[in-house]
């Protein structure tokens, strides 16, 4: 185990360097654009480690439903470890794509639960990736009501 | 040292510049304030003002082609050259043309008329001094497409990419909504990372295909903002013109809905400037053709899904070491927003049909 702080502090204190001790010294408006993006690569980094494999877990457990696994306890359980887990999601996935891109989810009573789990993928990713986008989202379907 | 380097580079080309010019014009020449501008990783950009004998002094705009080109698709800067030619001549704001250097220092070069405005779209959207560019933008948008859509493509389809067949109402040929998901598709299979959002929305352009378009046109291919220079008195011309394609109307004509390209304000559907009726309203007068809005519906799903597949071909870039670079990194993270308008859009409009079937 290594010592404090651990990799999150390390990530907000170089976003809090470049935010607060390097984007005011920085006057090209190109390098500036790049710093900012680099702040922001940062904190969807934080977040990331943040949340954990929480999201992963999720993802493999509704793409082992969907292929009709969760039935069979060898190919439902959770593997152990993190690089097992994310090569297991990756391998489930691209198997969906194909089977998307073949037509085999065009039926409506199939295709509802796939469109449910492509949403909340991509919802768990923007999470991550940009928060703030999510709840303009929100505010703006609230009005549209 | 940097400096030194980049002044002998400046120096090295103002020389060549100034041969090249005056072999062109046979006139004595003079060349002013030559500057680089910001450029890609694959084109470099120089300000400089030229003077012709004793006339007048023209600011131009010199664009240079460095190594390969960045997308696959993307026109070669003869290929650009030309298409600024014939939109100029069929009257389409564009930044007049000026000379094609085949072979400037050992890089294809052409110069052009440099515009002077704002480009950058964030600022075009929020600017308060834009304010009375905003209103007239939408119309002047429109009318500029459809004369660019008018441009005679006979002489065009020799130099630009037809993903299309030439046939239009074959029904055995392939439609150009039917190249995009061909190529997005052999993009995702090249990036081999599984998403089934992108996937979705694939099966769901294939299977919601509007029928075969009645024309072909020329297609700017990345109309929108960033890539107009604007004034406070709106529309100055139209730039980038590298993704030229013949193709159909409605893709332009979507364009400018992506989210991405309203800059953050989200509830105007067109650019961030404007509900989408002042722009195709001005298409409609200027073009004598009639929009149909469900084809553009079509069309901004589409073109949703192209950028995040786009995005996904730029992290690539990154990842490949080809052109490390930050920008391009982050894009890999920005494709699940992307995903995410493009599932909203189908949802809504599988909405929309049932609650119109409903009510018929």
């Amino acid at each position: 185990m290594q010592d404090r702080p651990d990799s999150g502090e390390l990530i907000d204190a170089v976003t809090r360097f470049i935010e607060q001790e390097l984007l005011p010294t920085i006057s090209d408006p190109r390098l500036r654009f790049r710093a900012l993006i680099a702040a922001n690569v940062l904190a969807v980094v934080s977040r990331e480690l943040a949340q954990g494999d929480a999201a992963l877990i999720a993802e493999y457990e509704r793409l082992i439903t969907l292929s009709g696994r969760s039935d069979d306890a060898t190919a439902a359980a959770l593997p152990a470890r993190d690089s097992a887990l994310r090569e297991a999601v990756a391998q489930l996935s691209g198997e969906l794509c194909a089977h998307i891109r073949a037509g085999q989810f065009d039926d409506a009573q199939l295709y509802g639960p796939i469109l449910a789990h492509a949403q909340a993928t991509v919802i768990d990713k923007v999470r991550v990736t940009n928060p703030r986008h999510l709840e303009r989202l929100a505010a703006e379907f609230k009005t549209r009501e | 040292m940097t400096d030194g380097v980049i002044t002998n580079k400046a120096a090295h080309l103002h020389a060549a510049l100034h041969s090249a010019l005056v072999r062109e014009t046979g006139d004595a020449v003079r060349i002013d304030n030559l500057a680089q501008m910001a450029g890609g990783a694959s084109q470099e950009m120089w300000q400089l003002d030229v003077t012709i004998a004793t006339g007048e002094i023209y600011p131009l705009v010199a664009r240079r082609q460095l190594g390969g080109k960045i997308f696959d698709d993307a026109l070669d800067l003869t290929q650009e050259f030309r298409v600024l030619q014939a939109t100029y001549e069929s009257g389409v704001p564009v930044p007049r043309p000026r000379w094609l250097l085949p072979d400037l220092l050992g890089c294809t070069t052409y110069l052009m008329q440099r515009l002077e405005g704002e480009t950058v779209g964030r600022r075009i959207v929020k600017a308060p001094e834009l304010a009375a560019a905003r209103a007239a933008l939408p119309a002047q948008m429109g009318s500029a497409l459809a004369s660019i859509h008018a441009v005679d493509t006979h002489s065009l389809r020799a130099i630009l990419p037809a993903p299309t067949s030439t046939s239009v109402k074959g029904g055995q040929a392939e439609t150009p909504a039917q190249a995009h998901i061909r190529r997005m598709e052999s993009d995702l299979d090249r990036i081999g990372e599984p998403h089934p959002a992108i996937e979705i929305a694939l099966r769901w352009l294939r299977q919601n295909e509007p029928p075969p378009p009645d024309r072909l046109v020329l297609v700017h291919g990345d109309y929108r903002l960033g890539n107009m220079v604007v004034r406070p008195e709106g529309l100055a011309g139209v730039l980038d013109w590298e993704f030229a394609h013949i193709g159909e109307p409605a893709e332009d004509l979507a364009w400018g809905m992506v989210r991405e390209w309203r800059f953050g304000m989200d509830r105007l559907h067109f650019s961030g400037i404007s509900q989408p009726a002042p722009f195709f309203a001005a298409y409609e007068a200027r073009s004598g053709s009639t929009i149909d809005p469900a084809r553009v519906a079509y069309w901004e799903v589409l073109g949703n899904v192209n950028w995040a597949v786009g995005s996904l071909n730029q992290a690539r870039r990154h990842l490949s070491g080809q052109s490390p670079n930050l920008e391009f990194a982050s894009l890999g993270r920005r494709c699940a927003e992307i995903e995410l308008e493009a599932l909203s859009l189908i949802q809504a409009s599988t909405t929309k049909r049932g609650s119109d079937a409903g009510s018929a």
